[in-house]
């Protein structure tokens, strides 16, 4: 009980520093927002008038309040990039959707994947399978993902032609096609993250193979194969839970890339353009998204952790 | 009468390692036989082959390790020839093996009950119900209280003895005939060692199941073995009843491993300390002559260590910031000292000892009470300006990996003196000579020496600024025990010499006995009973000091 | 086959030999190129590997081969100035916090936590939304960003090792604390520290290449590899080379490394 409050402490402060920091950061910027908005023909009365508006002349903790107290509400304010006045709100709910499923997309094929493989590699340790494994692995974790999605574009969407490049179906649409076109830049941010996994899951595994408890449950007279799914799998799991959580904040950093190759519609791209027409109440929205979504999820990993490991469930 | 039937033979026995292509006998052609229903011992110390030996004949070697020549025969059938499934069968049920860390050798993750029922599983063919009930007969048998509760527990949840008596529980439950038995009980406690023990022969007496039993310990073959094998570099040295063994050794290095530990107790006298201390008896002659020496010096000597109404605590870490409150370990300790003398200390783990050692060298200062040291506060300042040192338990732990001897040795000359670098270095080459080492060993790194090796450096660390005070951190137990001898010799020459003060931290009493003017005892944090050697020994006062030594000396 | 003692396996070759070839690439491209690899000729857009124009030319008829050795040179510098600035302070930092502890440390965890959360290359790109892009701010940028991991190695390094006999037996010699920390203890995380720091240069080779494909690192006209794969994105189809030399580049840059940290470890 103590571990979940004490868990629970550090989400709600870890939060709290995370908006800290992204508003922080977008507030220290020199010069004045005012001229820079209205441009420099506006008379002073227009720009005093705006900075009252925005509330540009309150302090900066009743500023950070009241962007707080917003925020809570999903109200971030308007974007400045477009031509007609829309919500940031409204601008992220559309892309969510496909960033989402992006990153659903990649997480499911890194798990399906790299368990196999990694489960594999180890089990034929130092065997030609294995040492093919662990070359390619290397290979594939040197190739940039936006590299990667180039080659993948060239090769399965304009010569193979097994998806038209560029073009988003969202899965409400056509659940089928949307799928198909949306698998190949999925398989662009997923094949380094499943070269990492293959690489740590096996370092795992053959970690726990070392154990005394694999010589005790050899000794009870035990197959191998028993072995390694009643007692090993559990063990090296349960550092691999970390991992794949880490890994969380790395897939959704690849999906920024990887929509600006596949040209997707989503957060990652409205993140750059933003960032290049110095939108920042958009800009800062999507940071404080992205980076509540891996603080909560990375507390419920800690969670299961309790679940899972007996000797965490202690304190 | 019992059956003479061998039921386990080896013969001829060889097993190799390759390691850098080249091939390193581990065990050269041994033969021998355990009978039915009786408790065989292999004695030896590390490297002498003995885990082996067992390992191969549950078939459970390293891929790196071969077996070159020999035959292993359980019941008749050659265990090498068979095949790996027909080896899992046998395992469990005709041999069991018990390990020495019960903590690792369990799955952390699963619970007890799950992991001893799983042998049966293994093996058998029962409802549900059935496997439950049996594996609580099981927990119950091997002495565990609440075996419903165990069942449900984890390994982690439960002490080094209850867990050792699970895993008995676990290699028994299928009733095998053979159970080998790998340093069962190097891991425990004095007083829980003997009950491990006692589980087993119950086990032996009830069950008619033969025991292989291995130990570096010779109180523990002694304890409950019928006959015993000793083992040495892969060899066998010399072999036969344990009675015949120890009243009349045979070869020099069972004699060896015989005078290492001076405690002999006969069985034909159960119980009787005074009559049970004859070694003690014999070695105390060694002894009497430094002891009259330094009792006359310390009417001279001055009083280099005055400890009153210590109290030692420990800080415990709060919920999210730093620390809460504290523990309080040690207890209103009062101690002097004179230069010269040794005093030691003893208690089993958790009793506190190191803690106070700590506290008395100025690494721990959640203190209360006095400590002097040369009539200098330790608490006033960091660490005592007559800077007693400490040698530490695992010497490998105390030299830093990445410094040369030389290095390692020069530092505290650089730190504490105003040394010239010749003169430095003269320093060191003399004391590396003095714990019997030479300059070449000053270029290696700690990983190139043995363990008695860095041992030697670690005291000559400890002594080459002349400290007054010593305190040595059971600075044998890690070391094999021939080589305890000779650093025990070494230490012992170098108080002489130098008029060096120690206090001996140990849980051996036999180690306390040989180096110790006083001794004093401590339980739970508190001294109960503080005395010269050799009245503590013999008329012990305090009920636990008599528990103590009865169990370090117990013979049944 | 043993070099210097330590068995190396055909990962660890490898490693050398891809690692070697890319070095020396750089290496002359700091003295020589073909070409300039700034200057424009039209006439020769687009052009595909041949004898004048060994990997070809770009859509602005830029020599390829001159572009990508000078473009790697950029990168590397770029990558080896942010895992200095890195590894420095984070291993100061490191330090400090997992020797002394205490509620400064707990606090400088909490950031720490914090800034995990973030993913790197969104921090990169706060920063560059706030100060702009460029070189020099891809720089500070990555540089700050990878502190916190070398912290946290540091630290746990440290955390262990303060416990060990070693660190006690110097303080009872009269160590002073900053004498331990960087004395005596730091060696001791060598093991860890070196990898750590091949696998940083790394991935900051991949970050830089990033932040420019996104427009916001090396700015053009300098050559940068990222850079120049995002320039060639659009002629993927016509002159796949534009885009293949720089990848590749960045591919054998990476792998290398990596053959060599992670090759040369016993099974």
């Amino acid at each position: 009980m103590k571990y979940t409050i004490k868990k629970c402490i550090t989400l709600f402060i870890s939060l709290f520093f995370a908006s800290i920091l992204t508003f922080t950061a977008f507030h220290i910027i020199p010069g004045d927002s005012a001229l820079s908005a209205l441009g420099m023909d506006a008379t002073e009365e227009q720009l005093e008038e705006y900075r009252e508006i925005m509330g540009l002349n309150k302090s900066f903790p009743e500023r950070y309040a009241d962007w707080l107290k917003n925020a809570l509400k999903g109200d971030f304010g308007y974007s400045s990039q477009y031509q007609m006045r829309m919500r940031v709100s409204t601008l992220i709910k559309e892309r969510l959707i496909v960033t989402l499923w992006l990153a659903v997309l990649s997480f499911m094929l890194i798990v399906l994947v790299s368990i196999p493989l990694g489960i594999l590699s180890a089990r034929k340790k130092n065997g030609i399978l294995d040492s093919l494994i662990s070359l390619v692995t290397q290979v594939f974790m040197s190739i940039p993902s936006f590299f990667l999605g180039m080659l993948i574009t060239l090769i399965f969407g304009v010569i193979l032609k097994w998806f038209t490049p560029g073009r988003y179906v969202s899965p409400g649409e056509n659940f089928g096609l949307s799928l198909r076109f949306m698998v190949f830049p999925a398989i662009a941010v997923a094949i380094p993250k499943i070269a990492m996994m293959v690489k740590f899951l096996r370092s795992s595994l053959l970690g726990e193979m070392e154990l005394d408890y694999v010589r005790t449950a050899k000794s009870k007279g035990m197959k191998n194969i028993s072995i390694l799914f009643k007692h090993i799998l559990k063990n090296a799991l349960i550092p691999v839970i970390t991992f794949l959580a880490m890994m969380l904040a790395d897939i959704l950093a690849g999906t920024i890339l990887v929509e600006q190759v596949f040209n997707l519609p989503g957060l990652g791209r409205l993140l750059v353009s933003s960032i290049a027409n110095r939108d920042y109440a958009v800009v800062q929205a999507i940071i404080l998204y992205i980076v509540s979504v891996v603080i909560i999820i990375n507390f419920l990993v800690d969670l299961i952790y309790q679940w899972i490991d007996p000797r965490v469930r202690r304190n | 009468m019992s059956k003479e039937e061998a039921i386990l033979s080896i013969e001829d026995l060889t097993i190799g390692f390759t390691k850098q292509r080249k091939m390193n006998t581990v065990v050269d052609h041994i033969s021998f036989d355990v009978k039915k229903g009786e408790i065989l011992g292999i004695v030896g110390e590390s490297g002498s082959g003995k885990s082996m030996t067992v390992l191969s004949v549950m078939g459970l070697l390293p891929a790196s390790a071969k077996i070159l020549s020999g035959g292993i025969h359980f019941f008749g059938t050659n265990l090498l020839n068979l095949e790996e499934k027909e080896l899992r069968q046998l395992r469990g049920t005709g041999i069991s093996m018990v390990f020495q860390d019960s903590m690792t050798s369990f799955n952390p993750l699963l619970t007890i009950g799950a992991q001893v029922e799983e042998m049966l599983r293994l093996h058998s063919k029962h409802t549900k119900e059935e496997y439950r009930a049996l594996t609580l007969e099981a927990l119950t048998e091997v002495g565990l209280p609440n075996p419903s509760e165990i069942y449900n527990r984890y390994p982690h949840e439960l002490s080094g003895g209850m867990r050792q008596r699970a895993m008995i529980a676990m290699a028994m439950i299928t009733s095998p005939k053979l159970v080998i038995a790998d340093e069962p009980t190097t891991a425990l406690d004095v007083t829980t060692q003997n009950k491990i023990l006692q589980l087993l022969k119950k086990m032996n007496e009830k069950h008619g199941m033969s025991i292989i039993l291995i130990s570096h310990d010779l109180r523990v073959i002694q304890s409950i073995c019928g006959r015993a094998i000793v083992m040495k570099d892969g060899r066998i040295v010399e072999s036969g009843t344990v009675t015949e063994l120890f009243a009349h050794p045979g070869t020099e290095y069972t004699k060896q491993l015989m005078a290492a530990v001076p405690v002999l107790f006969s069985r034909s006298d159960p119980g009787q300390n005074e009559a049970s201390i004859m070694g003690l008896k014999e070695n105390a002659n060694t002894n009497t002559e430094k002891k009259d020496n330094n009792a006359d010096q310390s009417k001279r000597q001055e009083e280099i260590l005055v400890i009153r109404n210590l109290n030692v605590f420990y800080p415990e870490k709060g919920i999210v910031f730093g620390k809460k409150g504290r523990k309080q370990v040690i207890r209103d300790v009062n101690i002097s000292l004179k230069q010269g003398e040794t005093l030691g200390i003893v208690g089993e783990s958790g009793s506190g000892k190191s803690t106070l050692a700590k506290a008395i060298v100025g690494l721990n200062r959640e203190i209360e009470g006095v400590i002097k040291i040369n009539d200098v506060a330790v608490k006033d300042s960091e660490i005592s300006v007559s800077r007693p040192q400490m040698v530490f338990q695992d010497p490998y732990g105390s030299l830093n990996p990445t410094k040369k001897i030389g290095w390692i040795l020069e530092e505290p000359l650089k730190l504490q003196t105003n040394l010239g670098k010749k003169e430095r270095m003269a320093k060191v080459n003399e004391i590396i000579h003095q714990v019997g080492l030479t300059s070449e060993h000053l270029e290696r790194y700690p990983f190139q020496l043995s363990g008695g090796q860095r041992h030697r450096v670690a005291i000559a660390a400890a002594l080459i600024v002349n400290p007054k005070l010593v305190i040595l951190d059971e600075p044998v137990s890690s070391l094999d025990v021939t080589i305890q001898a000779q650093i025990l010799g070494l230490l012992k020459d170098l108080q002489k010499k130098y008029n060096l003060t120690y206090i001996f931290i140990s849980h051996d009493l036999n180690v306390v006995f040989q180096m110790c003017n006083r001794v004093c005892v401590i339980y739970k944090g508190e001294i109960v009973e503080m005395k010269e050697v050799r009245e503590l020994f013999f008329s012990p006062q305090n009920e636990y000091t008599k528990e103590l030594l009865k169990s370090a000396m117990a013979t049944v | 086959m043993k070099i210097k003692g330590k068995t190396c396996s055909f990962n660890y070759i490898l490693g050398l030999v891809i690692t070697s070839l890319v070095i020396l690439i750089v290496l002359i491209g700091f003295f020589y190129t073909p070409y300039d690899p700034n200057k424009m000729n039209a006439a020769l857009k687009n052009s595909p590997p041949s004898l004048s124009h060994l990997l070809g030319t770009d859509n602005f008829g830029r020599d390829i081969l001159s572009r990508v050795m000078k473009g790697a040179g950029t990168t590397y510098i770029i990558a080896v100035a942010i895992v200095f600035i890195g590894a420095l302070f984070g291993t100061i930092a490191g330090a400090l916090t997992g020797y002394f502890g205490g509620w400064f440390d707990e606090v400088l965890m909490r950031f720490n936590d914090v800034l995990t959360s973030f993913p790197s290359i969104l921090l990169a790109l706060v920063f560059v939304s706030v100060f702009g892009p460029g070189t020099y701010n891809i720089v500070y940028a990555l540089g700050i960003i990878f502190i916190p991991s070398y912290a946290r190695m540091v630290r746990s390094e440290f955390i262990v090792l303060k416990e060990r006999d070693f660190v006690k037996n110097a303080k009872l010699m009269g160590a002073g604390n900053f004498r331990i920390m960087f004395v005596h203890i730091l060696p001791n995380t060598k093991r860890v520290l070196i990898p750590s720091l091949l696998i940083g240069f790394n991935n900051a080779v991949l970050a830089e290449a990033g932040l420019s494909y996104l427009g916001l690192g090396v700015q053009p006209p300098q050559a940068s590899l990222g850079r120049m794969l995002s320039e060639a994105q659009s002629y993927m189809l016509d002159s796949p080379w534009c885009a293949i030399a720089p990848g590749l580049m960045i591919i054998l840059t990476v792998l290398g490394f990596s053959l060599i940290s992670g090759g040369s470890e016993n099974e």
